[in-house]
Order: structure tokens, then C-alpha cells, then sequence
């Protein structure tokens, strides 16, 4: 058994997500930011369909601290928008782990879009100006790398056999 | 058929619900503006420099990678364009220390206090707040280095921004052009005072140029040092455009910084007016 029954993949997945948050391309146009996904919310929907005894809204919650101080954004906004997405994934995980990847890209959408919505409407209240395109480049993107970041953790997990991995990750391989 | 709130998740719901409710009372104690959070931040902040670090190492390692495959020939002429500048730089810095000098003398007949050189401290970028509407980065120097909230920061060309927050090895420098910064400037040609807002994605605009006032396309904005945050005569920016319509009181007069704010990667920290007593025992205002 790998050291932390195989919680360091999980840690490492979310610390490719803080890197992926903040790398940029150097000269790149204005837009650009609007198109960045939201590589947390789905590495941690991931780990709560796939890994329900290993993540929890109150992990996510503390994880999104980090994320906070990585964008200069205020504390706690991240945290309670990681916990929203790791509740619906470990609440629903016997639905969601029988769902196709094409489902979960549905759901994903949806639950980025409220993520998205609440990010801009805090911040907005906090004097950062209002930017639709805000909303919705992130809610799209992360929808679309989702079935990537799902393939690739998957894949991962077997390898070093994550503990408590559920449904078809959870069978022999 | 199982039912869609039904079993399985008794523990959950209080938990986001109180997870809620403390995040909520993070984002208050943060718009109250109190400061409170600024130890926490501060920890959590030093925790994620290496991400930081990561995130921006293509761009930190491409400068050693071309250094490191230069040719000899190529460093070589490099190193005489630089020696050449040096020459000139020299030149012009002994002139204008000559005129620096006679200021002094001319401001003791009026029994002003002489003006100090400014101490600088050189940071690099290791990061660009991942967000179109803001413009803010993070610099690698950070309370340990001297740098404390306030201090304004420059480059080669002008006026970069301030220290809105430090850390002990970063901070984070709000730019002129973010829209929630404003800096007072004056025309170099008119003597005329405004201050000079960010823009954002929108134009940067001078916010109290009347119609009337004597701002013309082209003119060279430099700080007033008015506010005394930020250091005098440093350039600001440039005017590039002057609306004025008859029926409104103010003009739209938009400007473009100076510094080269997406291109710079090395900066100036401006860490105030440099005095005789070693750096340790200086207060973090240094004002006399």
C-alpha cells in the first residue's frame, strides 16, 4: 500500500489545480482569463464521485483557502464554492458514478455555472467590477476539460490504488 | 425509486450550511476592511509560494536557458551595447546630478528641506492575478526585504504601481492601470494637477480635467507626489486622447502608463527617501 493509502494523488491532483489556476501565457490577450476553468472544482468532483470517503466539504473548504490567497481574492469564497461542488459530487456519487462521462459534463456545467455565479456576485459586492463573460467562459471551459481531468485522475487512481475508490474505479482493474 | 433529498447525508447538509455561514463571515470581516485576516492570509500566502514559483517557471527559466546558449559572440557584442549605454547613462546621470545639486542649494536659500535620493529594491514578477477585470501581480520581495504597504512601485520607464500587500517573501502591487487605482499627477507642459484613474479593460482616464483645462494629446504626465505616496516626478503616462463636449463640465481625457506593464518582469520596489541610519533602524514611513 502506497504511503496515505494513496492520498498524495489527490493532494498532488489539487496542487496541479492551484498551478493550472495562476500559469498564464506571457503576452497573452485580456480574454484569456475568461477562458481559464475552474481546475479545482473539477479535480474535486472528481475525487467526490469517484473517492467519496476521501474528500469532503470541509477538506474542499480548507483547500479553497489556498486558492484564496493564490488569486488575491477575499477569504472563504473559494472555500464555499469547492465545498458546494464536493457536496453535490458525494451527495449524488451513486448516481453520478453511473452516469456516462457525457452526463457528468452536464452536471459539472451546471454545478461551475452556480460556482461562477456566486464567485461574480461576492465579488461584485466587494467592489471588483461585474464581467459576464466572467461567468461564463470559466462555466464552459471547466465543463469541457472535465472529461480530460476525469481520464486522466482515473487512470492515475488504479495505478497507485487510491483507497476508497467507488464504483467502476473501485472494481479490479 | 430513491428520493432525491432523502438518505444517506445527515451530517452533510449542517456542515455546508455552517461552512456557509463562516465563509460569509470571512467575505464581511474582509468588506468591513478591519485587517483582521491579514496574519491568516499572510501564513497561507508564504504556504503557496511555491506554487507561485511553478506556475511562473517557464518564464523564469527561459531567461537562464537563453543566457545559458548565448554564444560567445553574441555576449560579447551584448556586453558592449551595455557597456556603451553605462557610458551614457554615466554621462547623464553626472549631469543631472550637477542639476541635482544646484536644486538643493537653490531650495536651502528658500529654507526647504534638500530632497533624498530613493532607496529601490529590485523584485521579479512570480505572478499575474489570474483575473481580466483586475490588474495586479506578485513581486518576490516581501516584508523581509523592507517592503511594507504603501511603498509605490516603478520601472525603467515609470510608474508601475503600489504594495497593497505584503507577505514575508512576496508581495502583491496593485497597478496604475487596475481600476480601483488613481494616482495624482501633474502635466509636465501646463504645471496642471489631476489624477490619473485606471481603467481596466476601458480606457485610463484623468478624472477632473475640466473643459477648460489646458490638456492637450500627447502631454507627459508625471506624479505630483501630492498624497506623498507616491514618490515626485516619476513618469506616469501619456495622453492619448482629449474629448471635450460642450455640454459636459468635464473632459474624457484618456491616458496610457508609461512603464511597461505587461512586458516588465523585473520591477522597483521605492522603499523611501534613503537617510544616514543603517536600513534596520529606520522606521517603515521614513518621513523626518
Amino acid at each position: 500500500m502506497s504511503p496515505l493509502h494513496g492520498g498524495w494523488l489527490i493532494l498532488v491532483s489539487l496542487v496541479a489545480a492551484m498551478v493550472l489556476a495562476v500559469a498564464r501565457v506571457e503576452g497573452g490577450p485580456d480574454w484569456l482569463a475568461w477562458l481559464r476553468p475552474d481546475w479545482a472544482v473539477a479535480v474535486l468532483f472528481f475525487w467526490g464521485v469517484a473517492a467519496p470517503s476521501r474528500v469532503g466539504p470541509m477538506s474542499a473548504w480548507v483547500v479553497g483557502l489556498f486558492f484564496d490567497v493564490l488569486v488575491a481574492g477575499p477569504l472563504g469564497l473559494t472555500g464555499i464554492c469547492l465545498a458546494f461542488a464536493t457536496y453535490i459530487a458525494k451527495r449524488f456519487e451513486e448516481r453520478l458514478s453511473l452516469y456516462t462521462v457525457w452526463q457528468q459534463v452536464a452536471v459539472v456545467f451546471g454545478i461551475a455555472a452556480v460556482i461562477q455565479l456566486i464567485k461574480r456576485t461576492a465579488l461584485f459586492l466587494l467592489d471588483i467590477e461585474w464581467s459576464t463573460w466572467a461567468v461564463l467562459g470559466p462555466t464552459l471551459t471547466t465543463a469541457l476539460v472535465y472529461p480530460l481531468v476525469a481520464l486522466l485522475l482515473s487512470f492515475a487512481a488504479q495505478r497507485v490504488h487510491v483507497e476508497g475508490l467507488t464504483g467502476q474505479l473501485g472494481r479490479a482493474p | 425509486m430513491e428520493s432525491l433529498f432523502g438518505v444517506r447525508q445527515g451530517q452533510i447538509r449542517p456542515l455546508l450550511l455552517a461552512l456557509t455561514l463562516a465563509s460569509c463571515v470571512l467575505l464581511g470581516i474582509e468588506k468591513a476592511g478591519v485587517g483582521w485576516l491579514q496574519p491568516a492570509r499572510s501564513v497561507l500566502a508564504t504556504a503557496v509560494v511555491p506554487v507561485q514559483y511553478v506556475a511562473e517557471s517557464p518564464y523564469l527559466v527561459i531567461g537562464h536557458l537563453v543566457e545559458f546558449f548565448s554564444t560567445r559572440d553574441r555576449l560579447m557584442r551584448r556586453n558592449a551595447a551595455l557597456e556603451r549605454e553605462l557610458l551614457l547613462m554615466k554621462a547623464q546621470t553626472a549631469r543631472t546630478d550637477a542639476i541635482s545639486a544646484e536644486n538643493d542649494r537653490l531650495r536651502e536659500l528658500f529654507n526647504s528641506r534638500a530632497r533624498l535620493p530613493d532607496d529601490v529594491l529590485i523584485a521579479e514578477l512570480i505572478e499575474v492575478v489570474p483575473d481580466a477585470t483586475r490588474r495586479e501581480i506578485v513581486v518576490d520581495k516581501g516584508g523581509a526585504h523592507g517592503v511594507a504597504v504603501g511603498q509605490a512601485v516603478i520601472d525603467s520607464t515609470g510608474v508601475f504601481g503600489q504594495v497593497v500587500e505584503t507577505t514575508p517573501l512576496t508581495s502583491r502591487v496593485l497597478l496604475v492601470t487596475d481600476p480601483s487605482h488613481a494616482i495624482p499627477v501633474q502635466v509636465i507642459r501646463s504645471k496642471v494637477f489631476a489624477i490619473a484613474s485606471g481603467g481596466g479593460r476601458g480606457p485610463n482616464l484623468l478624472d477632473d480635467a475640466s473643459i477648460t483645462t489646458d490638456i492637450v494629446e500627447g502631454d507627459e504626465l508625471v506624479s505630483s507626489g501630492l498624497g506623498r505616496r507616491f514618490p515626485r516626478d516619476y513618469p506616469v503616462g501619456v495622453v492619448t486622447d482629449v474629448v471635450t463636449d460642450p455640454t459636459l463640465t468635464y473632459a474624457q481625457v484618456m491616458w496610457e502608463p508609461s512603464a511597461a506593464l505587461t512586458r516588465s518582469r523585473h520591477v522597483l520596489v521605492v522603499l523611501g527617501e534613503s537617510q544616514e541610519e543603517p536600513p534596520e533602524t529606520r522606521p517603515a514611513e521614513a518621513e523626518g
